[in-house]
């Protein structure tokens, strides 16, 4: 990924802040026969591993897990905010016109190796946790508990575990870091004046760059 | 992509709606470092080709156009539409017999192509116009911009800094995981409970994917 110095993302917090956020993967693997893509949800395990490990499940009927060997290196993106700049925000546009649109976006892209982990525990711990985590807005928590043993026994078996050690971790935060202050304080309010929760997720990132760094 | 045949998306005006509203492509290569992608907007042109053409430009600097050979690369591009968790709790038929789990709802589209590496300043001038006019329309400016509010010396020299990328589109593939698998009844809940989270698109993508 192209990544000008204005433009990269190494705090490693604020990468695994931005793979809770948005834990759908893209998830491509080079795989002998060419690239395999499947768009999964993982949970992020901190603990496990240097850079932590990503814990996923693939239905079995899917075939990417008889293409994972050793030798198969994969990179899953995740996907956070993103919002077109229109010049129109920019102060500059009016005092000296050297302005042009832009998008803005962030995205943290893990590296590694997937394996195929096949342990029923592991997988239902996995299950367990994800649950816990995406539950965590509901007034009431549903529970894999809360269905029948013989029901959750019949999908458990119907998929497979997947885990990937991140050997490297590469980030992208593009949040108009790169322009003129007074453009960049009117891109929030231009943002924050914008339909949608992409957009305001876009004006919060662009408000931290200007609270955080880069201050002229 | 594994795809169920319940959310094979074959509809090419859906295909194209994926595409024009969620213009922020994944670029996916396989260079000399390894796998890579890069995140790029393209504009979809409808009319070239049998299954349309991808534009798009780069930065100079980035080293993805250099790794193209002279006479193109098969390349795949990514889209992704929105996305939502959905909880069992949303389904009315939950409580009859509790036989469901959670899932996750999304749409993308894969784009297989050819890239070509268009290093032309009359093709790039072209497709900063067009993306801008489409983008500023797309974002309601009161007032859109246009290049021509630029200074002409500016956006000369920006043009020298970019390169533009061209692919053909060879075949589309689209999945729709909306929950048209579903009961109407906990498809619908299950849509109100995530526009209730603040997801709109999430929310309106599955309440339309009843009306095949």
């Amino acid at each position: 990924m192209y990544l000008p110095p204005y433009h990269r993302l190494d705090d490693r917090d604020a990468l695994f802040s931005l793979i809770d956020a948005h834990p759908l993967g893209t998830w491509v693997c080079q795989s002998a026969g060419g690239l395999i893509v499947n768009h999964i949800p993982f949970l992020l395990d901190r603990s496990q591993g240097p850079h932590g490990t990503l814990l996923g499940h693939v239905a079995r009927a899917n075939t990417v897990w008889h293409e994972l060997h050793t030798a198969t290196p994969c990179v899953v993106a995740f996907q956070g905010p993103q919002a077109y700049i229109t010049p129109g925000w920019y102060p500059g546009k009016a005092e000296h016109g050297r302005v042009v649109p832009t998008w803005n976006y962030t995205v943290a892209h893990a590296h590694g190796v997937a394996h195929v982990i096949e342990d029923r525990d592991r997988l239902l711990d996995q299950l367990n946790r994800l649950t816990h985590a995406h539950e965590a807005r509901q007034a009431a928590p549903w529970h894999v508990a809360d269905a029948p043993a013989d029901f959750i026994d019949s999908l458990m078996r119907a998929i497979v575990c997947i885990e990937i050690p991140i050997h490297r971790l590469e980030g992208k935060l593009k949040a108009s870091q790169d322009e003129a202050w007074a453009d960049r304080v009117c891109t929030v309010n231009g943002l924050r004046a914008y339909p949608g929760e992409a957009a305001q997720a876009m004006a919060d990132l662009v408000q931290n760059a200007l609270d955080t760094h880069n201050r002229p | 992509m594994y795809i169920p045949t319940a959310f094979e998306e074959h509809r090419p005006g859906e295909l194209q709606r994926v595409l024009r509203e969620h213009p922020l492509g994944a670029l996916v290569t396989h260079g000399p470092n390894g796998l890579d992608a890069n995140h790029i907007p393209f504009e979809l042109d409808e009319a070239t080709g049998p299954h349309g053409t991808l534009r798009a430009h780069v930065a100079r600097a980035n080293p993805v156009w250099r790794e193209v050979p002279a006479d193109g690369a098969d390349v795949l591009v990514i889209f992704q539409a929105s996305e939502a968790y959905i909880s069992p709790n949303w389904y009315p038929s939950k409580p009859e017999h509790h036989r469901h789990v959670p899932t996750w709802n999304y749409q993308v589209v894969h784009a297989h192509g050819r890239l070509r590496v268009m290093d032309d300043e009359r093709f790039l001038r072209g497709l900063v116009a067009r993306l801008t006019r489409e983008h500023e329309q797309r974002s309601l400016q009161e007032k859109p911009w246009k290049m021509g509010d630029s200074a002409p010396e500016f956006i000369d020299g920006l043009l020298q800094a970019i390169v533009g990328i061209e692919i053909e589109v060879t075949r589309l593939v689209g999945k729709s995981k909306l929950g048209q698998n579903r009961e109407a009844r906990d498809r619908l809940r299950a849509s109100a409970g995530v526009e209730a989270l603040g997801n709109a698109q999430a929310a309106e993508a599955m309440r339309g994917a009843g009306e095949v």
